[in-house]
């Protein structure tokens, strides 16, 4: 654990709105970063952004001075996401049942990063993110993107290690077929 | 190079993503005042009543059959 982030949960502890800015500063790309990847829709991202950051708040002084501020803030995400997605599966079963229905933007693959995309690299990864199984995008974000332990994500998604690990080498597998060129160079195929 | 590595080496290729700046000026001045007053006083009061009312609603229908009984 670092000196800042014992700093943080310091001040959290103690009810220090300044500790809440560093902290929020700290962690608001990633969170949310995560939370728009998961959910791939802008809107919903920055409603459970905010969701998440204000558990912390409201958390903050019973915080164990051992915390870990990253993996508490992506395992409330994960929480968030999956209630939401809970929720959203529930909302197209009844809206399936109407003549009006149309497919909602939550089920298409398409991510809203895809139009801020500034390279064809930048495009296929995010194409590619958003086409992967939401388990696998979720290991492949949390382990690789944002470098958390294979064991933290165990406890952050309630799987074991070892799954996480065979969802990661999926999710590498895929996104390699899926990447083709724009994979990187350092990236060798696999024997399977 | 194991998975993870791999993995990482694809981060400097994201697209760099932030939240709105008024939604995150939001999000900031909420949570400051959560962590400096903690939770809101309905979150504790609401059940508090919650409990009164139902506890209040309980006792009139039991002693409602004990009266029906006697």
């Amino acid at each position: 654990m670092e000196a800042d982030e014992r700093a943080w949960v310091d001040g959290l502890r103690r009810g220090d709105p300044a500790a809440f800015d560093r902290v929020f500063a700290a962690y608001r790309r990633r969170i949310f970063g995560y939370l728009v990847r998961m959910t791939r829709r802008r809107d919903v991202a920055e409603d459970l952004l905010q969701e998440a950051f204000l558990r912390l708040a409201q958390h903050g002084r019973r915080l164990e001075p051992t915390t870990r501020i990253a993996a508490w803030l992506f395992t409330v995400a994960h929480r968030l996401v999956v209630s939401w997605t809970r929720a959203q599966a529930v909302r197209n079963q009844l809206a399936g049942d109407m003549p009006w229905h149309e497919t909602s933007s939550a089920a298409s693959p398409r991510s809203p990063l895809e139009a801020v995309a500034d390279s064809q690299t930048q495009l296929a990864l995010e194409r590619a993110l958003a086409q992967l199984a939401p388990a696998y995008r979720e290991v492949a974000l949390l382990v690789g993107i944002e470098g958390l332990q294979p064991s933290d994500v165990a406890a952050i998604t309630g799987h074991t290690p070892e799954a996480v690990r065979q969802r990661l080498s999926r999710a590498r597998s895929q996104l390699a077929e899926m990447l083709g060129d724009h994979a990187p160079a350092t990236w060798r195929p696999k024997q399977s | 190079m194991s998975d993870e590595d791999d993995l990482a080496a694809l981060a400097p290729r994201l697209v760099s993503v932030e939240p709105d700046g008024d939604v995150a000026e939001r999000i900031r001045r909420l949570g400051r005042d959560g962590v400096a007053y903690g939770p809101p006083l309905t979150r504790f009061v609401l059940p508090v009543v919650t409990a009164i009312v139902t506890g209040s609603y309980l006792v009139w229908a039991a002693l409602k059959v004990i009266e029906a009984y006697r």
